[in-house]
């Protein structure tokens, strides 16, 4: 038990030492977050210093009365929900793949997690060029090669989402870098008695390998949500900001930031990103809720 | 031997905390000898240093726009060496919006430019919101007045009395047409045979458009490129959608809706993504679509014959005015943009000075000749330069039927929504009288706010 006196002073020197850090927080994260808070129920434009408090008028606003903000909702959702579930089969089918004792496994390794290093903004001018419609490589290689009409890609109402989804797979690399290491933590003891238990290859992998790594799994479907509700340089960059076509692009933090920085309407943007704290919050508890599915092999059973 | 372990790796953190600070130290040290010293050598007054100021305009320096800008600045530092020294920093304008979101990240963070470039449709919205400053008593002090400018020019430079930009040039648009393409097609390639009526046009454009297998080799007309947009063929098409000096605007005026529809049939005739993958395989202007010679008819502006005539002085091309349907009317939609010292402008008289001399009868005379511009001032626009092109007489004789874009604070609202709206129909989605009902009341609900 420590004296009065040499514990007031253990309290002072910590919270000195993280003082750096609590600062921090409480200047570039609180007070932003609580103004924030504050500016969704009024008018503030971001102009001027004026600011009228219009009550949940911002919030019932977009909800009842903008096309387009409904329409933002419905693209962020349609990317969520094809996104994070393929991202995740492919990379735990690649970090299996990868994971195979084959000659330059380090090679191909290295080859697939590097396109994680590409930035945002030159990812998408790379793929814009290559998916365009009537001179990229993508379609001259599907005419040439099997003779098949390209759709129109990144130009078309009804392609232009699935073609960013399956721009995203391109990066998956980042999420197959913590499978792999997950696979390494699967005991050798399971597989043998599973070998033992006369399991093939996929039986295996469906019996012992899956399920040990489900924390992981776990862990990249929250990030994973978190991240598609956020989706914004990639649209950006090729719609310029408007979601063209007829606003097939137009995401959710799309339509926030031209609400914020191009109409100067901070106090709608505020009530915007209020909302998607909420649906992001909604939407990770009930993976928590849902997640009876993980199996730690730390709990007691 | 643990021992000396131990030792060597103290030893080492020591090293590059030193190297560290060392560098640190350099650095900031270098910094500091950047500064320019103030006193200059020897025993001669100091010469007086020019006041720099810049100015950011949205026109790329590499185009023949933004070269004739940075010209005007050139010319200005001449003659007011020691005195002021402009930069002309390009700053492009964001996505379809018509501003430049870098100038207004600047103004709402207090750090602006002391002038810009802009344009003028957006003065009463920009201005209204406090983004421009209220220049009102300088340009009176300078000599500056109404009646120096064309009644649209000054109109969308002023909101409720004050006046936030100087009008620098505008422009007007028409029909410009292939004459070789016609002529391939039987059509008579003189200005005065090609039609007046909205039908015959459509006819003639269905008739030039060519298809290989499943692509495109070429257009007959695509209303939503170039400088198509829906409130410009409404005033041909016979829209009234604002009354000078009135508080109302009508958006869904039939005209409007027709216009969208009209567009919104081009979407569905031709196939959207053919159409589409064609239009976007090109880039900045000199790849335009007219200029290369794969569109047969293109809706433009005045500005785009210097265009043409730089990038491809071959083309066999002339103008006629938009045609339209029955109730209807020869008429065009006339932009163009203007100077302004945005709110917070570090030094107002300085920028003043400039955008002045920028917006000077005379110095905008010499852009407009060298951009198939028109200017604002009414000084020069009576120069025979302007009709001696045969093709820009066309749009000179247009100007006195032109209409600009509403000068209201909800200008920029407008646009955006319309431009939507656009983007909708030219991809066969959305209905016209329903959109444009919907923006008309949200417009004039908005535009309560600010009366």
């Amino acid at each position: 038990m420590l004296g009065g006196r040499i514990r007031r002073r253990n309290l002072f020197f910590g919270l000195l030492f993280a003082s750096p850090w609590l600062l921090g927080v409480l200047f570039f994260i609180l007070v932003p977050v609580v103004a924030s808070l504050y500016y969704s129920f009024t008018d503030y434009s971001g102009l001027s210093p004026e600011v009228n408090f219009v009550g949940v008028d911002n919030f019932t606003k977009l909800i009842f009365d903008d096309d387009s903000f409904r329409r933002s909702v419905y693209n962020s959702a349609y990317y969520a929900v094809f996104s994070i579930p393929l991202g995740i089969i492919t990379s735990v089918a690649m970090a299996l793949m990868l994971n195979m004792k084959v000659k330059g496994q380090a090679v191909y390794r290295t080859v697939y997690f590097l396109p994680v290093l590409v930035p945002n903004v030159a990812l998408g001018i790379l793929w814009m060029w290559l998916f365009n419609a009537q001179f990229g490589l993508i379609n001259t290689l599907l005419w040439q090669i099997f003779r098949i009409q390209g759709p129109g890609w990144l130009a078309s109402p009804k392609w232009s989402k699935p073609t960013v989804i399956l721009l995203s797979l391109w990066t998956v690399g980042q999420q197959v870098v913590t499978y792999l290491a997950a696979l390494q933590d699967v005991p050798q003891a399971l597989y043998d008695a599973a070998e033992v238990d006369g399991a093939n290859a996929l039986q295996k992998i469906r019996h012992v390998t899956l399920p040990m790594i489900t924390p992981v799994i776990f862990f990249n479907l929250i990030m994973s949500t978190i991240g598609a509700f956020q989706y914004f340089t990639v649209s950006y960059v090729i719609t310029q900001g408007d979601g063209r076509p007829a606003q097939s692009l137009l995401f959710y933090a799309m339509y926030l930031y031209n609400k914020a920085f191009v109409e100067y309407r901070m106090g709608l943007a505020s009530a915007q990103a209020w909302m998607l704290f909420l649906i992001v919050l909604v939407a990770t508890l009930i993976l928590f809720r849902t997640s009876g599915w993980v199996y730690y092999s730390g709990e007691r059973s | 031997m643990r021992q000396t372990k131990k030792l060597s790796r103290r030893e080492f953190l020591h090293l590059a905390a030193m190297v560290g600070t060392g560098a640190l130290v350099a650095a900031c040290g270098a910094q500091a000898t950047e500064e320019p010293t103030e006193e200059a050598p020897g025993g001669e007054p100091a010469e007086k240093e020019a006041v720099r100021i810049a100015f950011w305009s949205g026109a790329s320096p590499s185009d023949p726009a933004g070269e004739a800008q940075y010209q005007i600045g050139e010319d200005f530092n001449e003659e007011h060496r020691g005195e002021i020294a402009v930069d002309y920093v390009y700053t492009p304008t964001t996505g379809t919006t018509q501003l430049s979101e870098k100038l207004m990240t600047n103004i709402a963070a207090g750090t602006p430019p002391e002038a810009a470039y802009f344009d003028r449709f957006l003065v009463a919205t920009w201005g209204a919101e406090g983004a421009l400053t209220d220049i009102t008593d300088l340009a009176s002090g300078a000599g500056i007045t109404k009646d120096d400018y064309f009644d649209f020019a000054w109109t969308e430079a002023t909101w409720r009395g004050k006046l936030y930009a100087l009008p620098f040039q505008t422009d007007d648009r028409a029909i410009y047409f292939n004459k070789d393409h016609l002529e391939e097609a039987g059509f008579p390639t003189d200005r005065e045979s090609f039609p007046t009526s909205i039908e015959e046009f459509d006819a003639m454009a269905e008739e030039m458009t060519i298809k290989e297998g499943p692509r495109y080799v070429q257009l007959g007309f695509i209303p939503w490129l170039s400088a198509g947009r829906i409130y410009n063929y409404a005033l041909s098409f016979g829209a009234d959608v604002f009354d000078p000096g009135g508080t109302e605007l009508r958006l869904d005026d039939p005209a409007m809706i027709y216009a969208a529809e009209w567009m919104r049939t081009y979407a569905e005739k031709y196939g959207v993504e053919a159409v589409a993958g064609f239009a976007e395989g090109f880039g900045g202007e000199a790849q335009q679509e007219f200029t290369a010679g794969l569109m047969a008819m293109e809706y433009s502006g005045s500005w785009m014959l210097n265009n043409h005539n730089r990038y491809n002085p071959d083309l066999n091309y002339d103008v006629v005015p938009m045609p339209y349907p029955e109730g209807g009317r020869m008429s065009t939609m006339c932009g163009g943009w203007s100077v302004v010292l945005p709110n917070g402008s570090p030094n107002v008289d300085a920028g003043f000075e400039f955008i002045s001399y920028f917006a000077s009868a005379e110095k905008t005379h010499e852009y407009c000749m060298k951009n198939s511009n028109i200017p604002t001032q009414k000084a020069y626009a009576d120069d025979p330069f302007y009709t001696s092109d045969p093709k820009h007489k066309v749009f000179m004789d247009l100007l006195p039927h032109a209409f600009p874009r509403p000068p209201v604070p909800v200008g920029q609202m407008i646009w955006n929504e319309l431009r939507r709206i656009e983007d909708l129909m030219s991809h066969g989605e959305g209905d016209p009288t329903e959109l444009l009902t919907k923006l008309n009341e949200d417009a004039n609900a908005e535009m309560q706010e600010y009366l």
